[in-house]
C-alpha cells in the first residue's frame, strides 16, 4: 500500500514560499533597471510532505534554481538542506515549475534564483491554507512587479520575503554532462549507498574489471579521466577494490559525469570529467550513524553561531576484522581485503551579502595486503598496496552588480605505495606528491546577449618516485600478457623527484543569437615540468636534472541550438592536453623528456525533453588522440627512454539517455553506448583494439518510492574487453615456466558481462530520529560473468576467471 | 553445529564480495608427466663468460629413446624489446634459427658479443645497457628444439656491472664467485617415520619424498644492490620440481627462499593406487630438478615400483 501524504498548497496549506536571494543581485545585460523582470512561476507542482516525516514539522528547503530563457527549471540545487526526504521531495516538484522567463531591456535571460520551499505538517496545513500558492498549476503567481533589485516581495500570498536576482553565473552545465543528486544516487542498486559509485552506471562509462575501480571514459585509458571535488583535482574516486568510493554520501551534494568536450575551465586530461559537488550544511543540528556489511560511519552538523556551519564525517571499515574474527584461517592471506577510512570537514562562513566562504579537508586512505603462499619459493606471491590523498581546499565565492567570482585555493598530499613480489623479485612503486593550485574565476555580462568568463585552473605537484623491480610491472595499456604471467627478468631500481606546475588561464563566451547559443573558449596551458635525473647513468655522469616548459593553446567550441523550448540540439568540439605522469618521468623506467599528449573531442546531439522530468539524450562522439606515452618498441632503448610519444588512438560511437526524473516517486534510467576505442603507435597500418575497448554498455536503473519503502534494481550489459589469445608456448628451462606465444594483439574477447542487482530499503521517522535499513543483492541471477581469462600451466588449456557470486549486503543507519 | 553454521554463513556472506575472482580449476599438473616433456637444461659451467664455451644436455621425457637425442641448438641472437614480457623476443623462436649443435648434448660458445646484446655493456649511440635480473645476472638465451618441443635455456654470463661506482664494480668483482651446479645428494622416501625403498611403495599411502643438498649447493654470492649501490651477500634459493607418471604430487614445485638454509625440500606423492599411469611404462617413474635462483641445476630419474 502506498502511504503518501499528498501535498496541495490550498488544501493542505503546508506553506510555500518563494525567496529569491540566492546568489546575487543583477540581470544579466545590465545593471537593473525597470526594464528588467525576474522569472514569474506561471505552473506550479506541489510537493509531497514525506509521510514517515510528519513528526518534524514545519521544515524548510532552499532551492537554487536555473530557469532557461523559456521558463523551464534546467537544474535545481540544494542550498539549505531540510532532510533527505524534504530536499527530494522538493527538488522533484521544482524541476517541474514553470517560469515566465527573466527579461532584460524586453529579452528573455536564463536566470538563477533561490526558492524556498517550507513544508509544513499536513495536520496543521489547513491553518495556511489562504495564505498558500493558488491551487491551479495555471494561476500566475504574481511576480511581475517585482523589482529585480530591491528587496521585492514579489509573490502575494508568501510569508517571507523574498529578492529576485538575475545575475552573472557560474559556467553552465556542459552539452554532454550527466548529474545526479546525491538523494537519487544513494538509492540506486549497486552502489550500496555509496553515491559517487552511481557514476558506473551514467552513459559513456565502460563497465570496468571486478575490483579494479577503473574508469574508462569514452573509449579513454582510466588516467585519463579527472575526478573534481568542488572544482579540486583528487588522485583516485574509488578506494582500492573498489568497493567504495573515497567521498562519503552524506556530504555529496550531486555526481556530475561530462564524457567529453568540455569547456576551457577544465583541462589537464584527455579522457571526461567527474565532478562531485558537496552539500551543503543544512539548517540546525543533525547528526548520523550507520553501518552496514563493509563499514560504519558517523557524521555531524549544526549551526556553530548565525554565521558559522560546521559538518564533519568519517568512515572506517571493519571488514577485514569481521573476517579475521570468523575465520578460522587467516583468509587474508588469500584474499585482497581492503581496509579504508575516510575523512570529511566542511565550515561555511556567512559574510557579506553576496559571499560566501566554505573550508573543506577531505581525506582518504586505504590500504590491501593479499598474499599466495607457496612451499615453491618461486611462486609465493604477494601483494600489497596503500593509497592516501588528503586535500584541504577554500571556496570563496561573491556576486556583486558586476559579476561572479569564485576562488578556491588548495593543498593537498597524495601517497601510493605498492608493493608486489613473485618470488624473490620485487615490483615496488612509491609516489609521493604535495599538490597545490587555485581555480577561480570570474563572470560578467557584457550585454544582454553576451556572458563573459576567465578564469585560472593552475595545478603544481612535487612527486617523489621510488621504484624498483620488473619493468614490466606494473603494466602499461599495450602491453601484452595473460593472467598471472611472472615479470620479465630485468630489474632495475630509480628514485628521483619530478615537478610539474600547470597554470592554465582560460576565457570563454557566452553568444546568444536568438536560438542559438554559441559558447567559444580557449584555454592556455602552461607546463612546467622538472625532474632530478635527467638521464639513467648518476654514477658515470653527473647528477643533472632537467627544466622546460611545454605550452599550447586549446580552443574550445559549445553550440547550442533550441528551435523549442523542449528541444536542443548541441554540438562541442575541442582541444585537449595532458601533462605526463611522474610515474612516467625517470630515466630508467620512463622517460624524461616527455611532453603533453593530445586529444581532440568532437560531438554532436540532441536533447529533448519528453514530457516532466522525461528527457531523451542521444550523443555521436568522436575523439583522436596523439603523442600518447607508450613503450619503446626498440629491442634496444635509447638512455632515458624505455618510454616513446609515438602512440595514437581514435574513438568514435554514439550514446542515448533516457531519462525519468521523479515522476511519482519513479526516477530511472536507460543509457546505452556504442563505441570503439582503437590504438596504434605512429606509422603503424592499422589499429588495434583498446585494451578497454567495450562496444556496447547498457545500464538500465530504476528506482521506485513507495512511501517510506523504496525498491531499485539495475541491470547491465556489457561487451567483454578484449584479449590477446595465446597460440602456443615454449618452456624455459631456467625457470621451470612455460612462455606464451601470443596470437594478434586484442583479437579475442571476454564473455559479454550482465548482471542484475535489486535494492530494497525501509525508512521509519520517530521525531526527531530517523531510522534507514537496507538490503541489496547483487547479481540475483547467479551469472557466472567472465572476469579473465586463465590458462593451464603450458597454456594448452583456457579457462575463466569469474566475478562475485550472488551476494547480499545488509545495513542502515540512525539520523536526527 | 548450528553456531558453525551461522558462522560459516556470515563469513562467506562478507567475505564472498572480495574473493576477487573464482578461478578455474585445471585437471592437468606440471607435475604429472602424460606425455614427451622437456624437464630441464643443465649447462657446465652454468655461468661463463662471453666468448667461453658450455656443455648443455637436455632432459627429455619420452616414450622414444631416440626422441631424447634429437635436440637441435641454436643461439638467439635478438634483445627483447621492452614491449615484451617473455624471458626471450619472439623473434628467438624462429625455426630458420641456424643450428649451433645437436643431440642430447652439446657444447655451444657464448658469443663474444653477448654482454652487448644481452648484458650491461653499452651498445654503440645512446642506447642503454640492459639490466640484470633480480640476482644480478646477465643471461644468453640458447633454444633447444626437440621435435615440436621448444625450449630455451638462458645461460647466465659474465658482464661488468652497469651504471655502478668503479670501487663498488672493484670490490663486487673481487668477491663475485661464478655460479656452480647444485648436486642432488639424495632423493629418499618415507612413509610415517620409515625409510621406504623405491621399489617398495605403498599404493594406498602417502608418500613422502625427500630432496636434498648440501649447505654448499645453496652458494652465497655477491650482489650489487640497485637502490644502495653497495655489495652484499646473499644466498640463493633453491627449487625442486617433482615430475611423475603416476599418482598427483602436493604440489609440482618445493623448495628454499633465501633466508631459509635448510637443505632438504619435501614434498608427498600420494594416489598411486589410482589408474593415473602413462606412458605406457609398468613403473613409477619420478623424476626430480633442482636448480638454484642463479641458474644452475641438476636433476635425477628414479624408477620404483608400487605394492598393490
Amino acid at each position: 500500500m502506498i502511504r503518501r501524504a499528498p501535498f496541495h498548497c490550498l488544501e493542505t496549506a503546508i506553506s510555500v514560499s518563494l525567496a529569491l536571494s540566492f546568489f546575487s543581485t543583477r540581470l544579466l545585460a545590465a545593471p537593473p533597471t525597470a526594464t528588467s523582470h525576474p522569472p514569474v512561476l506561471i505552473e506550479f507542482v506541489p510537493a509531497v510532505y514525506p509521510a514517515e516525516e510528519t513528526s518534524r514539522g514545519r521544515v524548510v528547503v532552499e532551492l537554487g534554481l536555473t530557469i532557461t530563457k523559456d521558463g523551464r527549471v534546467e537544474d535545481v540545487v540544494v542550498v539549505t538542506s531540510g532532510g533527505e526526504e524534504f530536499d527530494e521531495a522538493a527538488i522533484e516538484a521544482a524541476r517541474q515549475f514553470r517560469f515566465s522567463p527573466a527579461e532584460v531591456q524586453g529579452q528573455p535571460v536564463r536566470a538563477k534564483i533561490t526558492y524556498r520551499y517550507t513544508f509544513a505538517p499536513p495536520a496543521a496545513s489547513d491553518e495556511n491554507k489562504p495564505a498558500a500558492f493558488p491551487s491551479s498549476s495555471n494561476e500566475t503567481a504574481p511576480l511581475a512587479n517585482a523589482n529585480a533589485n530591491a528587496n521585492a516581495k514579489p509573490i502575494q500570498p508568501a510569508t517571507e520575503a523574498a529578492e529576485v536576482v538575475v545575475r552573472g553565473q557560474r559556467n553552465p552545465p556542459e552539452p554532454t554532462s550527466v548529474s545526479v543528486s546525491a538523494t537519487t544516487a544513494r538509492q540506486v542498486a549497486g552502489t550500496q549507498g555509496d553515491a559517487a559509485k552511481v557514476v558506473q552506471n551514467l552513459p559513456g562509462v565502460n563497465r570496468s574489471s571486478l575490483s579494479s575501480g577503473q574508469l574508462v571514459v569514452w573509449g579513454s585509458a582510466p588516467e585519463e579521466t579527472r575526478i573534481y571535488v568542488d572544482g579540486v583535482p583528487i588522485p583516485y574516486l574509488f578506494h582500492g577494490s573498489a568497493i567504495r568510493t573515497s567521498i562519503l554520501s552524506e556530504f555529496v551534494r550531486s555526481v556530475d559525469l561530462v564524457p567529453g568536450g568540455y569547456g576551457a575551465d577544465y583541462g589537464r586530461g584527455l579522457g571526461g570529467l567527474v565532478r562531485i559537488e558537496t552539500a551543503t550544511i543544512p539548517n540546525g543540528w543533525h547528526g548520523s550513524v550507520g553501518a552496514d556489511t563493509l563499514d560504519a560511519r558517523a557524521t555531524a552538523s549544526g549551526e556553530i553561531s548565525s554565521r558559522v556551519r560546521a559538518s564533519a564525517g568519517a568512515r572506517y571499515s571493519y571488514l577485514d576484522e569481521v573476517i579475521g574474527a570468523l575465520s578460522d584461517t587467516d583468509m587474508g592471506d588469500s584474499v585482497s581485503i581492503p581496509k579504508y577510512q575516510d575523512y570529511f570537514a566542511k565550515t561555511t562562513l556567512g559574510l557579506r551579502e553576496g559571499e560566501a566562504m566554505s573550508f573543506v579537508f577531505l581525506g582518504a586512505r586505504d590500504a590491501r595486503t593479499r598474499a599466495v603462499l607457496s612451499t615453491d619459493p618461486t611462486a609465493t606471491r604477494s601483494d600489497s598496496a596503500t593509497n592516501e590523498f588528503y586535500r584541504l581546499y577554500a571556496r570563496y565565492s561573491k556576486s556583486t552588480e558586476g559579476g561572479v567570482a569564485e576562488v578556491t585555493p588548495f593543498v593537498g598530499y597524495d601517497e601510493r605505495t605498492q608493493d608486489l613480489r613473485f618470488g624473490a623479485e620485487p615490483a615496488n612503486l612509491t609516489t609521493k606528491t604535495w599538490n597545490y593550485g587555485v581555480r577561480a574565476s570570474y563572470a560578467t555580462p557584457l550585454s544582454s546577449a553576451i556572458q563573459f568568463r576567465i578564469g585560472l585552473d593552475s595545478l603544481g605537484t612535487s612527486s617523489g618516485v621510488t621504484r624498483r623491480g620488473s619493468f614490466n610491472i606494473p603494466p602499461r595499456e599495450g602491453d601484452i600478457s595473460v593472467f598471472g604471467q611472472s615479470p620479465g627478468g630485468e630489474s632495475a631500481s630509480d628514485h628521483y623527484r619530478a615537478n610539474v606546475l600547470n597554470l592554465a588561464p582560460n576565457a570563454s563566451l557566452e553568444v546568444r543569437l536568438g536560438d542559438f547559443t554559441i559558447t567559444p573558449g580557449i584555454r592556455y596551458d602552461a607546463y612546467v615540468i622538472d625532474g632530478s635525473r635527467k638521464i639513467s647513468q648518476p654514477v658515470l655522469t653527473p647528477p643533472v636534472g632537467f627544466t622546460r616548459l611545454e605550452t599550447g593553446f586549446d580552443p574550445r567550441l559549445h553550440v547550442t541550438y533550441a528551435p523549442r523550448p523542449d528541444y536542443r540540439i548541441v554540438a562541442a568540439v575541442g582541444r585537449y592536453r595532458q601533462g605526463p605522469a611522474a610515474e612516467d618521468l625517470g630515466a630508467i623506467f620512463g622517460t624524461t623528456d616527455l611532453t603533453l599528449s593530445q586529444a581532440t573531442h568532437a560531438t554532436l546531439g540532441q536533447i529533448l525533453q519528453i514530457s516532466r522530468g522525461l528527457s531523451l539524450q542521444v550523443f555521436g562522439f568522436h575523439k583522436s588522440l596523439k603523442d600518447l606515452p607508450v613503450r619503446s618498441r626498440l629491442p634496444t632503448p635509447r638512455l632515458a627512454r624505455s618510454l616513446v610519444q609515438d602512440g595514437e588512438g581514435r574513438v568514435y560511437g554514439f550514446q542515448f539517455l533516457v531519462r525519468q526524473e521523479a515522476w511519482h516517486g519513479f526516477s530511472g534510467w536507460l543509457s546505452y553506448t556504442l563505441s570503439r576505442s582503437e590504438r596504434r603507435y605512429y606509422g603503424e597500418a592499422e589499429y588495434r583494439l583498446f585494451d578497454y575497448d567495450q562496444p556496447h554498455v547498457l545500464t538500465l536503473v530504476g528506482l521506485q518510492e513507495l512511501g517510506p519503502y523504496g525498491l531499485s534494481a539495475r541491470f547491465r550489459y556489457a561487451t567483454g574487453m578484449p584479449r590477446t589469445p595465446v597460440v602456443g608456448s615454449y618452456y624455459n628451462a631456467a625457470g621451470d615456466s612455460y612462455e606464451p606465444i601470443f596470437g594478434a594483439q586484442n583479437s579475442i574477447r571476454l564473455p559479454d558481462f550482465y548482471q542484475f542487482d535489486l535494492r530494497f530499503q525501509r525508512r521509519w521517522s520517530f521525531h526527531p530520529v530517523r531510522v534507514q535499513a537496507f538490503v541489496e543483492v547483487q547479481n540475483i541471477t547467479f551469472r557466472k560473468n567472465v572476469e579473465e581469462v586463465a590458462y593451464n600451466y603450458d597454456f594448452s588449456k583456457r579457462g575463466y576467471i569469474t566475478g562475485l557470486p550472488t551476494l547480499a549486503i545488509v545495513g542502515g543507519s540512525v539520523e536526527f | 553445529m548450528r553456531r558453525m553454521g551461522a558462522r560459516s554463513f556470515a563469513l562467506a556472506l562478507v567475505a564472498s564480495s572480495f574473493v576477487t575472482a573464482c578461478k578455474p580449476e585445471f585437471a592437468e599438473r606440471a607435475s604429472f608427466v602424460d606425455r614427451p616433456r622437456v624437464l630441464a637444461i643443465r649447462a657446465e659451467p652454468p655461468e661463463v663468460h662471453p666468448g667461453d664455451e658450455t656443455h648443455l644436455e637436455i632432459f627429455v621425457v619420452s616414450t622414444a629413446d631416440d626422441a631424447k637425442d634429437n635436440a637441435n641448438w641454436s643461439l638467439c641472437r635478438d634483445p627483447k624489446p621492452p614491449t615484451e614480457n617473455n624471458v626471450v623476443t619472439d623473434a628467438c623462436l624462429d625455426r630458420n634459427a641456424p643450428s649451433v649443435a645437436s643431440g642430447r648434448s652439446a657444447k655451444v660458445v657464448v658469443p663474444k658479443d653477448a654482454c652487448a646484446i644481452y648484458g650491461s655493456e653499452i651498445p654503440l649511440g645512446e642506447f642503454r645497457p640492459r639490466e640484470p635480473d633480480e640476482t644480478g645476472g646477465y643471461f644468453q638465451p640458447i633454444r633447444a628444439d626437440v621435435g615440436s618441443l621448444q625450449t630455451v635455456w638462458l645461460e647466465r654470463i659474465r658482464c661488468a656491472p652497469a651504471n655502478t661506482p668503479v670501487d663498488v664494480a672493484k670490490e663486487y668483482g673481487q668477491r663475485y664467485q661464478p655460479n656452480k651446479n647444485p648436486v642432488l645428494r639424495s632423493i629418499r622416501a618415507t612413509v610415517g617415520d620409515r625409510d621406504v625403498s623405491f621399489n617398495e611403495l605403498p599404493a594406498n599411502q602417502d608418500i613422502v619424498l625427500h630432496a636434498e643438498w648440501t649447505v654448499e649447493d645453496a652458494e652465497s654470492y655477491a650482489w650489487i644492490d640497485p637502490a644502495a649501490l653497495r655489495v652484499v651477500d646473499r644466498r640463493e634459493a633453491m627449487v625442486v620440481s617433482w615430475f611423475s607418471n603416476i599418482g598427483e604430487f602436493a604440489s609440482d614445485r618445493t623448495g628454499r627462499s633465501e633466508g631459509d638454509t635448510a637443505t632438504e625440500s619435501i614434498n608427498v606423492l600420494r594416489g598411486l593406487a589410482g589408474e593415473k599411469t602413462v606412458l605406457d611404462q609398468p613403473f613409477l617413474r619420478i623424476w626430480v630438478v633442482l636448480r638454484d635462483s642463479r641458474g644452475g641445476s641438476d636433476y635425477r630419474e628414479i624408477e620404483g615400483r608400487v605394492l598393490r
